[in-house]
Order: structure tokens, then sequence, then C-alpha cells
């Protein structure tokens, strides 16, 4: 190899790490420039998780609610990755009269007998997970309280 | 060409086996040292993300992680695999196997409470008639505390307790919250013993960087890492241990390091069970029996302070106060330690509300939270044990471990007892009690694994001696956490690294 063809080489390594880094580069993420597929719940499942994640979590003055965070396509991609208990569960619970009222009764360690209550029970959890962890709950948050950063220490993956 | 033998092989970097490399490759002798994960460089291994980046938006890939509560998506690939290094339980009766495979073990993710054991914990026979005692005492034990403390870097405040002897501490010379204030009073009308919290400080209190390095710069340590130790070997003729066979990670190529003194620092179990796999260590037939940790009642009780004012915030400890002097407890033997903490917001699964009304709630009950975490000794019984389930092998093709072990109505009522009185003293301090319960977590998650190897002083019934030293092969150690014959309420790290440190003394003296 020449020396100049060397140099030139040696200009360009550099180049290509940074990239393969990111570094520099403008990206974006998906949910910005395109909408969730939804391949879990059927139609009517779906209608009923967007009411029952809009009533645990609505939008309230300026701070998102679920429905502004996409919780319920969240939930669907989710569950679809669950296992078949929760899938049952989730399935069953919203194919279910829908009746808030099972959220009103005292928390107990033990999940309640009553499948359609601890479907309520895993529900709230996971839908106000689901917010809290979005970025649309977190930018807003984050206006009034500079401490909500969203931010944690990632392990990245061992070889 | 034969590679030369080593005067000593440590299998496992952890607090045991970072600790017996600490004091050995100080005192000039050379150690070769196996650890079954990679050595992380932590400056590249971790990086800020925003959870909302993460393909689980912080839930998790679901199902990879069936036994480790504590594995959430930022920290999962710190995790052993389960699917990798499967194990079997009574379905009855899970047990959560936590493990990490890195330099630095569990150091590098461990709590980091440092409490000295007492003789309540070394002579617990004598006390209540149950089980064995240690073949130590305090004394015994108490100038390598000495040591440890300050090598750790260990706060938090002498009160003069017995059943939490005083250390070599920085002082913590922190004031307490107003909610911490009103609950200490409150303790202090009950009779109940209160202190801060006793932790080793620092960014990193690890063995990768509290001790690896002073024993690599010695230049008397050399570390492989992602070697998995699969066999002790030993010499036909003499019966002593004579190196180790140990797996590439990687490639599934096999090894074998030839060694003076064998020194096993693996946890716990995975010492427990490379010693079930060598048919070694186990004249006595106790090895891998009377495996007990600790049981954990999460927010046994959750309260919220009414009239929280600011300063917030502020944790304490309670330690065992139970059955001290006389067997007073008609209903359980030993006894518990609470950790309480102050401030933030209650979990939303407390509130029987949802929508507008409980986010209202948790605006009102901002700051307000006080909840106590119970922490129990569990009695070492023969029964609980694990033993080598051979049709159950690690990607390496190693046999792994059966578990069969299970709680006593001793742990439930001591768990009952905790509620009922964290539910007092909430009440005493003018708290609102808004849930309690008695559950402790299955066997195992409280990470703190202990007793499968025991010491004693006969070798009929115990597998090492005082010394952390094998009965049947005296130039084998075990130096971690399976060797305790009981535990108190203790986070048991503490004290895996002053015995590893006396153990060390030991085989440096050349008393093997």
């Amino acid at each position: 190899m020449k020396r100049r063809d060397l140099l030139k080489t040696a200009a360009i390594l550099p180049a290509i790490a940074a990239a393969q880094q990111n570094a520099g580069l403008d990206a974006e993420t998906p949910d910005a420039v395109a909408d969730p597929v939804l391949r879990f719940f059927n139609a009517a499942q779906f209608a009923v998780l967007v009411k029952l994640s809009d009533a645990i979590l609505p939008r309230i003055g300026q701070t998102p609610g679920a429905l502004d965070a996409r919780v319920p396509e969240f939930l669907d991609f989710l569950i679809g990755r669950s296992s078949a208990e929760e899938q049952k569960l989730y399935r069953n619970g919203l194919d279910h009269a829908f009746d808030l009222a099972p959220l009103g009764e005292a928390w107990t360690y033990e999940e309640p007998r009553d499948p359609y209550a601890r479907f309520l029970q895993r529900a709230k959890h996971d839908v106000l997970t689901a917010a809290i962890n979005s970025r649309e709950w977190i930018a807003a948050v984050a206006k009034r309280n500079p401490a909500v950063t969203g931010t944690g220490t990632y392990w990245l993956p061992i070889e | 060409m034969s590679t030369p033998i080593h005067e000593v092989v440590i299998i496992g970097s952890g607090a045991s086996g970072g600790m017996m490399a600490w004091n050995l490759c100080r005192r000039g002798i050379k150690c070769l040292m196996l650890d079954a994960g990679p050595a992380l460089d932590l400056t590249r291994a971790r990086t800020p993300r925003k959870v909302y980046d993460l393909p689980y938006r912080g839930f998790g890939r679901p199902g990879r992680f069936p036994h480790v509560t504590q594995a959430d998506e930022f920290n999962a690939n710190l995790w052993l695999d389960e699917k990798q290094n499967p194990y079997t339980t009574d379905p009855k009766d899970p047990f959560y196997w936590v493990r990490v495979r890195l330099v630095g073990g569990k150091t590098l993710i461990w709590g980091r409470a440092c409490w000295r054991l007492s003789d309540h914990e070394f002579a617990g026979r004598d006390k209540d008639g149950f089980g064995e005692n240690w073949p130590i005492r305090y004394q015994d034990l108490a100038p390598y505390y000495d040591k440890v403390e300050p090598l750790f870097n260990v706060a938090g405040r002498n009160e003069g307790l017995e059943q939490i002897p005083d250390g070599k501490l920085l002082p913590d010379t922190s004031t307490d919250s107003a909610s911490v204030t009103r609950f200490i009073a409150a303790c202090q009308v009950k009779g109940v013993p209160v202190t801060k919290p006793r932790r080793s400080t620092g960014a990193l209190a690890s063995s990768v960087n509290l001790l690896l390095p002073d024993a690599l710069k010695s230049g008397n340590l050399t570390i492989v890492p992602n070697a998995i130790a699969r066999e002790i070997t030993t010499d036909k003729n003499t019966g002593l241990a004579n190196g180790v066979f140990f797996l590439d990670r990687h490639s599934g190529r096999e090894l074998h390091a030839k060694a003076r003194v064998v020194v096993v620092g693996a946890s716990c179990l995975e010492s427990t069970r490379l010693l079930l796999n060598s048919g070694i260590a186990n004249s006595s037939g106790v090895l891998g029996r009377y495996l007990f940790d600790q049981i954990y009642v999460k927010n046994v009780v959750q309260a919220i302070v009414p009239d929280a004012k600011a300063p917030f915030g502020g944790s304490g400890y309670i330690p065992r106060f139970r059955n001290l002097g006389k067997q007073t407890h008609k209903k359980f033997l030993r006894g518990y330690a609470y950790d309480f903490g102050s401030g933030g917001t209650p979990n939303p699964k407390y509130f029987p509300l949802y929508g507008e009304a409980l986010q209202r709630k948790l605006s009102q009950v901002a700051n307000q939270s006080f909840s106590l975490t119970t922490m129990g000794e569990v009695l070492a019984r023969p029964e609980n044990r694990v033993t080598i389930d051979k049709d159950c092998k690690d990607a390496w093709g190693i046999p792994s471990l059966r578990f069969d072990c299970r709680y006593s109505d001793n742990e439930r009522e001591m768990a009952i007892d905790s509620m009922n009185t964290a539910d007092e003293l909430c009440h005493e301090a003018g708290f609102q009690v808004i849930a309690k319960h008695s559950h402790f977590v299955p066997f195992g998650e409280s990470i703190h694994d202990l007793g499968t190897c025991r010491m004693g002083a006969d070798p009929k019934t115990s597998v090492l001696n005082a010394w952390n030293q094998s009965h049947d092969i005296r130039n084998l150690y075990v130096v971690d956490g399976s060797s305790f014959v009981s535990g108190g309420a203790q986070n048991p790290t503490l004290s895996i690294l002053a015995l590893a440190w006396r153990a060390s003394d030991h085989l440096a003296s050349g008393a093997y």
C-alpha cells in the first residue's frame, strides 16, 4: 500500500467508528414517524382497552394520560409477547362486561380470586407503568419537576 | 510442556474470593483466580438510557427471568441467564436462585448493609437449644470485622447494642427527618432499639475496586475470566486437592490447572455444587444440607405520615429485639430485624382508586410514605438441602442442583409477629397504616443463601473446621456464605469478608 493510500485509510477509519456509534447523527424513533400495528387483541377488545386505559389514567390538565402515551397500543405489543396465562387474563378481562367497581376494593397481598378483579388490578399496574415510562409523560412532568428524567443506567449485553 | 503448579487457585472473585486474593497476594503468595464470567470494564459496560427507549418500555422482556425479581430492563443483562443455567425444585416449593457471573460477582450489585454477627448467632444453641453453635465465637472474628469495615468504608453509628456489635465505622452524623424522629420516639416508648443504617459507602463498593486492584498490584495475582470450574481434582495417593478442571465459557474447551491449595469462593450454592460434582469433602454427609437464608417480608407495613414536614426522606434499622435474653416469645425461636424508610409516594396499588381521584390522592400523599421491611432468621435444618440433579445440566454440560427446601412455622410465626409489631410502632408514632401483610418472598429471593457447607467442631456433623478448611482435605478451603452455621437477620457480606480474611491468614501461615 502506498503511503498516500495509508493516510487516506487512516482518515476514514475514525469516521466509520463514529458512524457506528451513531455519534453526531440525528436519528428519529420509529413511533415518531409511524403507527404501531395492532397484532394481538381483536377490535372489540382493543376498544375496551382504550376505554379502560383512559379511565385508569385520563389526561389531567397539561399532564398526558394513557391515551396520549399510546398505552393501549403498547399493551397490545407487551401482552402479545407475554405468557399464555397473562394473555388469557387480559382477553377474558376485556371480553367481560365493563365494570370498574372492583378497582374500589381494598388492597390485599393475595391477588383477588375473581379473575376479572385480578385483571383490573393487573391492568391498573400496567397502564400506570406504561404511561409514566412514556416519552410523553416524562417530557410533561419534567417541566415542573426536573428530577424526573426517565434516565437509568443500562447494562449492555455481555458477550 | 506442562504449566506450573500454582500455589493457590481461587475459584470465584466476589467478596470471599476477592478478600482471599487481597490478603494472600499482598503477603507474597501467588494466586490464580478463576471466574466463570467476564471481567467488565465498568466505564464501557454501562450507559445512560431513557426508559422509553428500551424495547419493553421498562417492563423487560416477558418471561426472561422467572426467578429474578431484582431484574429490570435496565440491569437485565447483569443476571445469569436462567435457560442456559437451569435447576430443579419441587413445584410446590420454589427456590429463587439469583446469580451473577462477572468478575467481582454480586459485590457489583449488593445492598451494602454491613452488620456484625454476635454471639447470639455464634452460640445460638447455648441460648435456646436449637441447631448447632459455630466453632468460633464473636471474639475470634471481631479483629477481622475491625479490619474489613475500614477497607469497605462502612459508615454508621455505634450504639452499644450487643446484638449488632459496634464497629470501626466512619461516623454518620446526619440528622433525622421529622418522620423518622417521630418513629424513633415511638420505638423508645415500646422499648425497641433503633439505629442508623450501617453501609459500605463510595461510588462503587466492590471486589473490583476495593480488593482485586491491590492484589494485582502485588504482582502475585493472575485472573482468568470466563473459566467455569467443573471439578476439583485430588491426588489418588494423598487424597489432597491438586487442581481444578474448568471450561472456557465461549468455546467449552476444557483445561486443568494444577494447584497446591484450592480455595472455593464461588457463592454458597455454586461452591456446594462444585464440591458435590467433584465427589469430595463429604465424609460427614452434610454437604448440601442445612440450606437457609433470611425471610424478607417486603413492606410488611405501609403507612403514611399524615402531616409529614420537610426535610422528607430518611431511613433506619431496627436490630433483632426478640428472645435476646431468655426465650420469651412463645411461638418462635430467634428473631428478626427491620429496615425502614420514609418519604416518597406509596405505590398506587395501595389505594382503591383510579382516574383523577387516584392522581389527587397520590398528590396528597407525596413525601408521606413510611414503610418497613422485615428480615428474619431462618433456622438451619438438615432437610432443607441441595443435591445434584444429573438430568439437569447447564449449557456446558455440568450437572446442576435440585432444591428441596421449605420454610417452617417458626418463620411464619416470626413474620406475623413482625407485622403486628410494625403496626403497633406506626400507630404509636401517629402514622396511618394503609396496608400490612406477613407474606415472605420465596426461599432464595433475598440472595442471602447460606449454610450448605457448614463449619463445625465435629467432622461428623460439618464440612469445614473453624478456619473454613475442609475436615477431609486439609488443602481445600471454602470461604463464602456456604460456611455459615446460622445467620441471624444480618446481611451476610460483611461476615463473609471477615471470615475469608481470617481463613486467608490461616492459609498464609502454612497451617494447612
